[in-house]
């Protein structure tokens, strides 16, 4: 059985380090003024140019945070395909600590659709729907 | 490509031989500006030889309290390496290969960082 | 550290911005607050046996627990309680209709919170309305109350341990604590209440069986 103290450490890199799955999937996405966009549900990375031949040198790059419909994949099991999935660009990204900020706000952004047509078509047509708490 | 493709693929050696399964992607923040980030690549992954997925990564973090769940975590989690991306061969198929002479490095965060 | 419970205390600390002095309240609130509870329900069970059982009087409706505190108490006593239970179940009933909101929301990286005006947090106010109205439909079915929440508590009881486990593992994170990360003697007593809960959660059922649920 593999010791963890007989593995080497590796290279070290001169930046932060993240693990993707520890650190970024499932957590929260707020936009600058604290409001919650949506969790991160997947990470689109590039796609390298040769998947039989893979190049040292170009590994693959992060390109965007995925937001979709992923609870039933989750709970029984397949993959969604990439379509199915609304970006956040990683270049938006401004903080990534327990949870993850970004610099665009929420109603610019595609990810949180839902959320606006539920305002728009839902809560608006009840009476007091749009007024201030208390 | 997205994470979950890589996510759960079996790796195996240049032989053949079963290093285990994908349980996370480590990135590497130390690229040139991209926005408000830097660009970010895969720096290797995370591979364990068993079949369920992490869970709290009490292997690579160095958190030990509370103390049994550290070490029954932990234990869960035994011989879980790091793999470079320089020593990826191929991703086809739902499987990666390593490329021969391929390292097999400590997947602890604190050895990684800069 | 029921999950209702916990979804509607800690999002209420965030809905009330609570600062470090709002936990010293919160201290005393869970110290002195939950074993009154528990206190209460003991109470209720035993005066039940004392006073009900050798009568041969079954009891099928909430009100009907209030049958001892009438005997020793008249009028008033009745009163009071009645008062009292009414307080009580419209309460839980405001904080299990908010957690739900909360858990759903949360669970999905919705806007959520009463802090919010319902255009901002739809989806969170959408599930509320929802709830209530599966509520409301279900007790239309004619199903005895009683006997449905006892149900529900022996799951809540299941469910202890994926609450609570979490939460003891936050505990002691410092990415989320910084250097207020529990000590070795909170976690030893952590790790001893979580061996309870696991016991407590898989007797559940077989106890549940064993007793008729209250048959």
């Amino acid at each position: 059985m593999r010791n963890d103290r007989e593995l080497p450490a590796p290279p070290p890199v001169a930046g932060r380090v993240l693990d993707a799955d520890l650190e970024l999937l499932d957590r929260q996405i707020l936009d600058p003024d604290g409001v919650p966009i949506s969790a991160v549900d997947d990470l689109e990375l590039s796609t390298p140019a040769d998947l039989a031949r893979l190049d040292p040198e170009h590994p693959p790059v992060v390109q965007a945070l995925l937001t979709g419909p992923i609870l039933m994949t989750r709970i029984f099991g397949g993959r969604l395909p990439e379509s199915r999935f609304i970006r956040i660009p990683w270049s938006i990204v401004t903080r990534v600590g327990t949870v993850v900020s970004v610099g665009a706000a929420a109603d610019s952004l595609d990810a949180s659709w839902t959320e606006r047509w539920m305002r728009d078509h839902v809560i608006s047509r009840i009476p007091g729907g749009r007024h201030d708490p208390e | 490509m997205i994470l979950s493709d890589l996510l759960g693929s079996p790796v195996l050696t240049a032989d053949g031989e079963r290093v285990g399964q994908v349980v996370d992607a480590r990135l590497a923040l130390d690229g040139p500006p991209d926005g408000f980030m830097v660009r970010t690549r895969v720096y290797g992954l995370v591979v364990s030889p068993h079949a369920h997925r992490s869970f709290a990564g009490y292997e690579r973090t160095g958190v030990d309290a509370p103390a049994l769940i550290a070490r029954f975590l932990s234990w869960r989690a035994r011989g879980s390496v790091l793999v470079l991306w320089t020593d990826l061969a191929s991703f086809t198929d739902d499987v990666v290969r390593l490329r021969p002479g391929a390292r097999l490095y400590s997947p602890r965060l604190e050895h990684s960082g800069p | 550290m029921t999950p209702y419970e916990v979804f509607f205390y800690s999002s209420g600390a965030i809905e009330e911005k609570w600062t470090p002095k709002d936990l010293k309240q919160s201290r005393l609130n869970v110290l002195v607050g939950f074993p009154l509870g528990a206190i209460l329900s003991l109470s209720i069970v035993a005066c039940s046996a004392i006073v009900l059982l050798p009568k041969g009087i079954g009891v099928a409706s909430l009100f009907e627990t209030a049958l001892p505190v009438a005997q020793a108490f008249g009028k008033i006593g009745l009163i009071i309680a009645i008062l009292g239970f009414v307080a009580v179940t419209f309460g839980a009933a405001l904080e299990v209709t908010l957690s739900s909101g909360y858990a759903l929301s949360q669970f999905f990286g919705w806007p959520w919170g009463k802090f919010r005006r319902p255009a901002a947090a739809s989806r969170f106010h959408v599930v509320m309305i929802l709830s209530l109205l599966a509520a409301i439909g279900i007790l239309f079915t004619g199903v005895d109350p009683v006997q449905l929440t006892e149900f529900s508590v022996v799951f809540s009881a299941i469910a202890l341990p994926l609450t609570y486990l979490p939460i003891l593992i936050v505990a002691n994170d410092p990415g989320y604590m910084g250097d207020q990360v529990n000590g070795k003697v909170t976690n030893f007593f952590g790790l001893v209440f979580l061996g309870i809960v696991l016991l407590a959660s898989i007797a559940a059922i077989p106890l549940m069986i064993i007793s008729g649920a209250g048959a």
